[in-house]
């Protein structure tokens, strides 16, 4: 197997950069085996030619020039990211997934629907929990000091008919927001007057936003005092109970507009920014009723998306183009759920699914 | 020579099965379902309409009758046409374009053996001109030199039905786009993007523009041809004229008041006529 570090053979080849166009056709039949750099972010071919040594100009062409490719054109024809599933976490310890964050040190903080928080280390072990007290819990936002906000939607029962059969149902009519500190410390308690239901909560630099689902809106607000800054509400349209975005480089957010098969970044005063996605059959269209369900950012400035059923996980560039599929993610979900994601400095990405347990994803 | 007997036989019997297509009776038969009504491949937020469920009536044809179908359900439409075009199921349930414009890839010979009622017992499916409930524009006319969106190219009723509604009546929007959900071409509409879009015609009662657009919002400017809905098609290249016949007989016997009740309506009616023009040989 020819491996270009290979010191019995030497470089004398030179960049033939004209030669690449008319050389694609033959390259995988004559000279194999090929080497590709998993690279993705050259701008030149360089084809260089690898002389084995004991040939001493005696050979041909056609059966002994190797030819290295790094090149851009290569990703663009695989559309397989460069993750991996690396290890699953909370197996046996996790109920009712509702949202995931990232804390403090690249912990994972896992809320559940009961209101329990579940921190695990890195390395996927579990490092506390935090019995918050409260129910009906869909949103947590960790802030860069390691607080962690816990979202809790309160409901009134209310009896009505459907069909023949009366139903009880739970009507939003508030959040009551709690603060602990990284040691489950409660800090403090706010209700949140301004909002009916809390489905996703960030916090974007001096901002907390919430999705509020009831009133199909994302509401900024002071993250201290809990003050109306704003609201994000055009153009969204939300379904199957959903509602989820995440935060954006540059203090910036993404929602993910599954009803209209698009993610769009907002800045803080709701100009929208970037948007992206239709649905389609092609890897960078979405696909199913509605999607996508969620999105995060990469430290490197890709963007993750998560479809659910069929559970599709992309990345996409900074620009919401050349996604590639990330293989061997089973079917998280089966039909309309929500598949909470997060990731963290490092680019390791989080998945949660319906089976009480994350999926940790490596690059 | 007689310990040899029984292996002759089990061949023979190989053989035998191997010679005749395989029949409603004889093992079950694999079908690819996608039906808008269906909870196995409906989205959740219209599950209080899409509601149908089919393990009664696949127990019912199997107790009565001896037919055991094999229904594989899919969500994602694509994922629908992919099975059918692979040419490995027996037949498939679900709005007949999908297939028959498939069949010849496929190596398929699709039959309409019944089509399926909705919950108000109504086989037909039409594509639904609309504009905002204030548009200015009031007649179909008046979609001459405007921004129109219709569906792609698989959804028969938004696409071809609406090309051939708006060439009849010798109207030229000024420009046409596609989209391949009704919740995007509700979507445009609600953007103030386009001056009219053409749905499906369940789109504001049985698909996820539910949750974000209300009937009223709109205003229908014109239906296009009615097209079934939903049938149940076999590949008569796998499966003998007389046993669709058998199978046909028993789904219209489960049908009406012995409809099972989770059909939700009354079941199964002959098929319709029903000949796309786009399949005939140019």
């Amino acid at each position: 197997m020819f491996r270009p570090n290979d010191a019995r053979y030497t470089v004398v080849g030179l960049v033939e950069v004209l030669q690449v166009t008319l050389s694609f056709g033959f390259l995988s039949k004559e000279a194999t085996p090929l080497f590709f750099s998993s690279g993705e972010y050259y701008n030149a071919f360089i084809i260089t030619r690898f002389y084995p040594p004991h040939a001493h100009g005696d050979f041909t062409m056609k059966n002994t020039t190797l030819i290295l490719c790094t090149t851009l054109l290569l990703p663009g024809a695989a559309s397989l990211a460069d993750y991996q599933v690396e290890a699953q976490i909370g197996k046996g310890q996790l109920g009712q997934i509702s949202q995931i964050a990232i804390g403090a040190d690249d912990t994972l903080c896992v809320l559940e629907k009961n209101g329990k928080v579940s921190i695990f280390n890195p390395d996927g072990s579990l490092a506390s929990t935090i019995d918050t007290g409260l129910q009906n819990t869909d949103a947590i936002a960790t802030a860069p000091s390691g607080k962690i906000h816990v979202f809790s939607t309160l409901t009134k029962t209310k009896k009505v008919k459907v069909g023949a059969r009366m139903r009880t149902v739970h009507i939003p009519i508030g959040v009551e927001c709690s603060v602990f500190d990284p040691s489950g410390k409660k800090l403090k308690t706010m209700k949140l007057d301004n909002l009916k239901s809390a489905k996703a909560a960030r916090i974007v630099g001096d901002k907390l936003v919430v999705a509020d689902l009831t009133a199909r809106t994302l509401v900024l607000m002071d993250a201290e005092t809990g003050e109306e800054t704003g609201r994000i509400k055009k153009g969204l349209r939300l379904c199957c109970g959903i509602f989820d975005f995440c935060e954006a480089p540059d203090h910036t957010i993404a929602v993910s507009n599954l009803g209209a098969f698009r993610l769009q970044r907002f800045d803080l005063d709701g100009k929208l920014l970037l948007e992206f996605g239709k649905r389609g059959r092609g890897i960078d269209d979405f696909q199913g009723c509605c999607n996508p369900v969620s999105a995060a950012y990469l430290p490197d400035g890709r963007i993750v998306t998560v479809e659910k059923d069929p559970t599709r996980i992309k990345i996409y560039d900074a620009n919401g183009k050349n996604a590639k599929q990330i293989k061997g993610v089973e079917e998280l979900v089966k039909g309309c759920e929500f598949i909470p994601v997060a990731t963290d400095s490092k680019g390791n990405i989080y998945l949660a699914n319906t089976k009480g347990h994350i999926v940790k994803l490596v690059p | 020579m007689n310990k040899f007997l029984p292996l002759l036989s089990v061949g023979i019997a190989f053989l035998s099965s191997c010679s005749t297509p395989p029949s409603p009776g004889s093992r079950p038969l694999k079908i690819a379902v996608n039906d808008i009504y269906c909870m196995d491949t409906a989205c959740s937020c219209v599950h209080d309409v899409a509601a149908r469920t089919y393990p009664q009536l696949l127990e019912k044809l199997k107790a009565n009758y001896g037919i055991d179908l094999q229904l594989v359900y899919f969500s994602e439409t694509y994922q629908l046409e992919d099975a059918i075009a692979s040419g490995e199921y027996d037949g498939a349930l679900c709005k007949p374009w999908y297939a028959l414009r498939h069949q010849k890839e496929a190596g398929a010979n699709f039959q309409r053996i019944v089509d399926v009622l909705d919950p108000n017992n109504n086989r037909w499916l039409t594509g639904i001109v609309v504009v905002p409930a204030d548009s200015p524009i009031q007649t179909l006319e008046d979609l001459t030199g405007k921004h129109l969106y219709i569906g792609q190219a698989d959804a028969y009723e938004k696409h071809q039905a609406a090309k051939r509604l708006l060439e009849q009546k010798g109207i030229r929007p000024g420009k046409v786009d596609t989209n391949a959900s009704c919740g995007e071409n509700v979507g445009v509409l609600l953007d103030e993007e386009a001056d009219a879009a053409v749905l499906s015609d369940y789109a504001l009662s049985a698909d996820c523009a539910v949750d974000f657009a209300r009937p009223e919002d709109f205003r229908i400017l014109a239906r296009t041809e009615q097209i079934p809905l939903t049938s149940l098609m076999l590949d008569m290249n796998k499966i003998e004229e007389a046993e669709a016949d058998r199978l046909q007989r028993a789904l219209l016997a489960l049908s009406g008041k012995n409809a099972p009740e989770t059909l939700l309506g009354n079941g199964f009616v002959e098929p319709a006529p029903w000949n796309p023009p786009e399949l005939e040989a140019p």
